[in-house]
């Protein structure tokens, strides 16, 4: 039936099916007049002192503004019975109060010698100047009205494409800065056809074929780009150093696309506010900036959104350390990543944090008597028991506690103000090598299960413990051991792993194809027994990354965990942290905590590093379900203890009828878990 | 998204966090200490006026 069609209609139907962008705003070309028109016009009309600002000021007010042009146009004119004709409407009236209030009240500036007089009232001026914006609008052929006085049509946005300012990507260093060259000029180095035309994404516009410079000093070689500066390492032959500028305007993402700082911005901003992947903000950017732009290469991809976090974040925390990332030439971002963490990481510690204090996470000190040293029987927690005796007030004079010297319960009461954290753990991390008290990085992430190390000794070997036999190809099992391999892959296929996630979203759901397993739950202050692995056919995750935070919710350090959160690997992370005296925190609440102390008491940390310093407490409701069958936590751990043995712990305030109360002095619930919910 | 990276990204995207997180946090301490600064100012002002008043 179709083939009868005519010609024609063949075509029409032909671009009926080219891919339209109907979302896209129809637009006018900008004015199209001569500058000298303009620049007479502007003389005649307008002040002769009038500035280059205020007269691109005015341009661009009547070239932003078609609909108010429109609405203005059409007053001009009466189409219809009891339609009155106004000339100087409230439009353009509105438009010239707006414009006199932007540049001068007084219209000294815009008016032009002849309509100027003494007294002049303010509504005269705001005419004025409305009727020069009129003729303004009819010069530039801002008009919906031909000059037979027919309606054309209402003014479409104008166009910018016209006018759009020639970018081009260039060093910000106009002279070497190496030690030694004496400030040379560089040399623009590449050949005129061979400088690299790339897209530029800036204030969220693409602009296309943007020329990129590269400079370099003719002394010491140095290749200064826009975002880096590559120089020949010293007395190395052809290797490279790359030094990324933490000052750079704009970065390069990908192979021929570049972005300003306030994309970047944008992706790391949308990273931490809405826990956004690259991907899924490569889809908003597309779908938000992309598609609405008329450009060949207007969509951006997951890997040069991943490219902008890591370049952006780089030269945020470099500058924050006050200093710039170096790194060899030519590495692939997975590299990168590493060598920022290795320079850049600090072992997990924040700088951000140092020397961070507040309110909220110090307080001052009160000094503690012999008298209230914690009791067994000195169970009550403030704010939780309510029917205990509130706890005797002590003197808050931080200066005359420190004087008095007064190193109650062995606690060097020597500084203040008292300063808390809290620790915390959550059981989430990446994979790591799957070989026996090994933690290293995988060398394959895409389904191998050994580090470097361990592939190379155990790569070729069966995967089940303790087998030296050859596995076979394309099983990672020997013959003997092909049963268990099979068993493996039949657990792990894609139809079980939806079973095993139906069963962990909906535990209570008791069909009769799922298997019954009781399990029995292992309670948070228990120690946790290792399980060990028969077989190396997939490579476990880290346990837990366990963060340090102040009350507040400042993050002072992190670290991951490969096997458990337990005591000791929770007291080497402090002691890693907190490694002098004057860097200890007073008291660490932690989930835990009676567990740390009795294993801080067993392998002689607690005298050796946290004794004179820094109590350990739990937080209220570890303390309520623990402190009926464990002396230690209920003698030594109470976050803040009703009979006044801690009086650190517990501050004085109103309730809400303006009562006296007494309160925890610290927020014992801060941590970052939330972020990885 | 976290699970599906290697150690190097999880280590760095990790800890750019944290630093952006502290960073806010401490922002926002910092705008709320100016802020009670600013309302204890012009409780000052508003004391003024009103002594002008009177």
């Amino acid at each position: 039936m179709l083939c009868y069609l005519p010609l024609p209609l063949w075509i029409v139907l032909g671009f009926s099916f080219l891919p339209t962008t109907a979302a896209l705003p129809e637009f006018s070309p900008f004015p199209d007049l001569t500058f000298l028109s303009f620049s007479k016009f502007i003389q005649t009309n307008f002040s002769a002192n009038i500035s280059l600002s205020t007269v691109l000021l005015m341009l661009f007010t009547m070239t932003e503004n078609p609909n108010l042009l429109s609405l203005h146009a059409r007053q001009q004119y009466s189409r219809g019975k009891g339609e009155n004709i106004s000339v100087v409407n409230s439009w353009i009236k509105s438009l010239s109060w707006a414009v006199l209030a932007k540049v001068d009240g007084s219209g000294s500036k815009l008016l032009h010698e002849s309509d100027r007089y003494e007294g002049i009232s303010e509504k005269l001026i705001v005419s004025t100047v409305a009727i020069k914006l009129d003729k303004l609008a009819q010069h530039l052929g801002l008009i919906i009205y031909n000059k037979k006085g027919h309606l054309k049509s209402a003014l479409k946005p104008i166009s910018y494409k016209a006018i759009e300012a020639v970018h081009i990507i260039c060093p910000e260093s106009y002279q070497c800065v190496t030690s030694g060259c004496g400030f040379r000029s560089l040399v623009q180095i590449t050949r005129q056809r061979d400088i690299p035309l790339v897209t530029l994404v800036k204030n969220n516009t693409i602009h296309e074929n943007v020329p990129v410079l590269t400079g370099r000093c003719s002394n010491c070689t140095t290749l200064y780009s826009a975002d880096h500066e590559r120089s020949p390492e010293i007395n190395e032959e052809n290797k490279f150093t790359n030094l990324y500028l933490n000052s750079a305007k704009y970065i390069k993402v990908g192979q021929s696309i570049w972005v300003d700082r306030l994309f970047s911005n944008a992706v790391v901003n949308a990273m931490y506010s809405f826990h956004a992947s690259a991907s899924a903000y490569m889809q908003f950017w597309n779908n938000s900036f992309g598609k609405t732009q008329q450009h060949a290469a207007r969509q951006l991809s997951r890997r040069q959104i991943w490219q902008a976090f890591v370049q952006e974040s780089i030269r945020t925390i470099a500058a924050s350390a006050d200093t710039e990332l170096v790194v060899g030439d030519n590495l692939a971002i997975d590299e990168i990543t590493k060598e920022a963490f290795l320079v850049l990481g600090e072992n997990g510690v924040i700088r951000a944090a140092d020397q961070h204090a507040c309110s909220e996470c110090t307080h001052d000190y009160i000094a503690t008597t012999s008298d209230n040293t914690p009791t067994a029987h000195s169970a009550a927690v403030v704010g939780v028991d309510e029917d205990v005796e509130q706890p005797p007030q002590q003197a808050t004079d931080s200066g005359s506690s420190s004087s008095s010297g007064s190193t109650d319960d062995g606690m060097d009461v020597d500084k203040a103000p008292v300063k808390m954290v809290v620790v915390d753990g959550t059981c989430f991390g990446p994979k790591h090598c799957a070989y026996e008290n090994c933690s290293d990085d995988l060398i394959n992430y895409r389904g191998g299960v050994f580090c470097a190390i361990h592939e190379q000794t155990h790569g070729a070997k069966c995967h089940v413990r303790n087998c030296d036999n050859e596995k076979i190809r394309g099983t990672q099992a020997c013959q003997q051991h092909q049963q268990q391999w099979k068993k493996y892959v039949t657990q792990h296929k894609r139809q079980s792993a939806s079973g095993f996630r139906r069963i962990t979203q909906r535990p209570a759901e008791n069909l009769p194809w799922i298997s019954t397993n009781e399990r029995t739950e292992q309670p948070h202050d228990e120690p946790i027994e290792e399980v060990e692995y028969k077989n190396y056919f997939s490579a476990p995750r880290f346990y837990c990354v366990e963060t340090i935070c102040a009350p507040c919710g400042v993050v002072i350090a992190w670290a991951k965990f490969p096997k458990a959160e337990s005591p000791t690997n929770i007291l080497a992370f402090l002691e890693k942290v907190f490694h002098t005296e004057e860097s200890k925190p007073d008291y660490i609440c932690i989930d835990k905590a009676c567990q740390i102390l009795r294993t801080a008491l067993r392998n002689g940390s607690w005298e050796r590093a946290w004794e004179k310093t820094t109590r350990f407490i739990v937080d209220a409701y570890h303390y309520i379900n623990h402190r009926e069958d464990d002396e230690l936590c209920k003698k030594w751990c109470n976050p803040a203890p009703a009979d006044g043995s801690a009086p650190n712990l517990v501050v004085e305030a109103k309730d809400k009828q303006g009562k006296s109360c007494f309160r925890r002095a610290f927020n014992t619930q801060a941590s970052f878990d939330t972020y990885f919910i | 998204m976290l699970k599906k990276m290697t150690p190097g990204n999880f280590n760095w995207f990790l800890h750019s966090m944290l630093f952006y997180h502290t960073r806010h946090v401490i922002a926002k301490q910092e705008e709320k200490a100016s802020r009670i600064i600013n309302t204890d100012g012009d409780g000052d002002g508003d004391g003024d006026d009103d002594d002008d008043y009177m």
